[in-house]
């Protein structure tokens, strides 16, 4: 039971950082794109960005909550 | 253990426990109330050094908050709330970056508590329906009012989603510096601690766009 | 596509790496997540959250606000009175220039009249001149005229105290031819003489 929590809290993290770094990495990469054609919207475009990291990110940060609730079950 | 951050209350006022993010909570009052006391006790027309270092903060938050609400009426009624929530998350946020957080009582990033962000979020909440008013109640029915049930979800998802942003990043922060502490105690932490004043005042400013644009939804664009 | 993969994998590996991490931090750190909810931490960071506005509203936004009110009143009372000042200035110069033009005018006039007064005393000092001049020859060719009325009286007089004497002597004497020719030229010379 406490291995199949601790391999359930690393999956959640795991595949929750998994999509949440492929999304980011795109949001930033697009990000410079649009910023290096079209350089006075950058500022615009930069707090579009933080915005919409923080919203990935946020998945993210679910499956970590949700890892370390099932870490703190195992304890 | 080096994460010291008890869950026990560090004392109480009569039965009322305080914790230690109260405490926390209590020195970020006293060193922003003293450096706003200090920057404006005499105030002159052309101002120097701390007056202006904080007449410029503020006039910048004043601006930025303000300006995203986009109602010039609403801005002046609301932006210093939002201000304040920025200021608080912010230096909440930095208290965990201070060398000896977390074994020392009373310095702990207070956002690393979900009660904390919680309480923070409930009154997000709250002030963009006393904002909204009557405006909040037709924002419910838009665009039909058939979408009445996903309006609700949208409404109890945003305080949620605050809550669970802001302390899932200040606690997984802690956490992950605490473990590399732990592992290795001296140089190898730092690029993460690094990475925590980019985090904390990144996710004030993300908390407080978007209770922003919460509020800008329900105030309208009347000037 | 290779590179895509190899990316992938780093974020799994990495990921891993993380959750190992943290689980061990979180065995070490014997909590896990803080007990929710707890009212009492809701009702003190409630209570702190609106302290901490107070005290920045009082300390921090209201005085920063006047402040910028003020300045913003002071610029624009400070560029209305410059506005003024300018207008004033202009106005001033603009009197300048008039009192200028006007003095200017004036002096003309004073140098004209001045000039045409001079004329008319140059006139009038020379109508005098030439008047008194002209009396002058008028009361010289009357006093000449006068003189030679009385004179030619005085000379008829003699001519006819003469002529009574020169009737005596006729009567007086017998004349000789040479006698007359030299009474002739005597009267004559005496009469010349008389004349003179």
């Amino acid at each position: 039971m406490e291995g199949a929590l601790a391999i359930g809290a690393g999956l959640a993290v795991a595949v929750g950082a998994l999509g949440g770094g492929i999304g980011q990495g795109i949001a930033g990469g697009k990000c410079f794109e649009s910023i290096a054609r079209q350089p006075e919207i950058a500022d615009q475009v930069r707090t579009l960005l933080f915005i919409t990291l923080a919203f990935i990110e946020t998945l993210t940060i679910y499956g970590l909550l949700i890892a370390f609730m099932l870490v703190g079950k195992i304890g | 253990m080096i994460f010291a951050s008890s869950y026990e209350p560090l004392f109480h006022i009569g039965p009322v426990p305080v914790y230690d993010h109260i405490v926390a909570q209590w020195l970020v009052i006293i060193l922003l109330g003293t450096v706003a006391y200090l920057a404006t006790k005499n105030m002159q027309t052309i101002p120097r050094g701390l007056q202006n270092t904080f007449e410029a903060i503020v006039e910048g938050c004043f601006n930025f908050f303000g300006g995203a609400l986009g109602n010039e009426h609403a801005a002046k009624k609301w932006a210093p709330l939002l201000v304040t929530f920025f200021l608080f998350i912010l230096t909440n946020n930095y208290f965990g970056l201070i060398p000896g957080a977390g074994t020392i009582h009373g310095f702990v990033p207070s956002t690393a508590d979900w009660n904390i962000t919680a309480t923070l979020a409930t009154i997000v909440f709250f002030v963009v329906i006393i904002a909204g008013g009557k405006n909040f109640l037709a924002h419910l029915f838009t665009p039909h009012w058939l979408f009445l049930p996903l309006n609700l979800l949208e409404q109890v998802a945003r305080p949620l989603s605050l809550t669970l942003r802001l302390f899932g990043n200040i606690f997984g922060h802690e956490m992950i510096v605490a473990f590399l502490v732990l592992m290795a105690p001296f140089l190898v932490p730092m690029p993460l601690v690094a990475l925590g004043v980019l985090t904390g005042l990144i996710q004030a400013l993300v908390f407080t766009i978007l209770a922003t644009s919460y509020m800008a939804d329900v105030v309208g664009e009347g000037h | 596509m290779i590179s895509k993969k190899w990316t992938a994998l780093t974020v799994f590996l990495l990921s891993m790496l993380l959750i190992l991490g943290l689980a061990t931090s979180c065995y070490a750190s014997e909590g896990g997540v803080p007990p929710f909810p707890d009212i009492y931490k809701i009702g003190w960071t409630t209570v702190n959250f609106f302290i901490l506005f107070a005290i920045l509203y009082k300390f921090g936004y209201a005085p920063v606000m006047n402040m910028l009110e003020q300045r913003t009143n002071t610029i624009e009372s400070s560029l209305q009175h410059a506005e003024e000042l300018r207008a004033e200035v202009e106005q001033m110069r603009k009197e300048a220039q008039t009192n200028l033009a006007e003095s200017r005018k004036e002096a003309q006039e004073i140098v004209a009249r001045a000039t045409k007064m001079a004329e008319e005393t140059k006139n009038e000092i020379l109508a005098k001149a030439q008047a008194e001049a002209r009396a002058e020859k008028e009361k010289a060719l009357a006093e000449i005229k006068a003189e030679k009325e009385q004179a030619v009286a005085e000379l008829r007089d003699t001519a006819a105290t003469l002529a009574i004497m020169a009737a005596e002597k006729v009567l007086g004497r017998a004349l000789k031819d040479e006698d007359h020719q030299g009474m002739v030229k005597d009267f004559v010379k005496e009469a010349g003489d008389l004349l003179c």
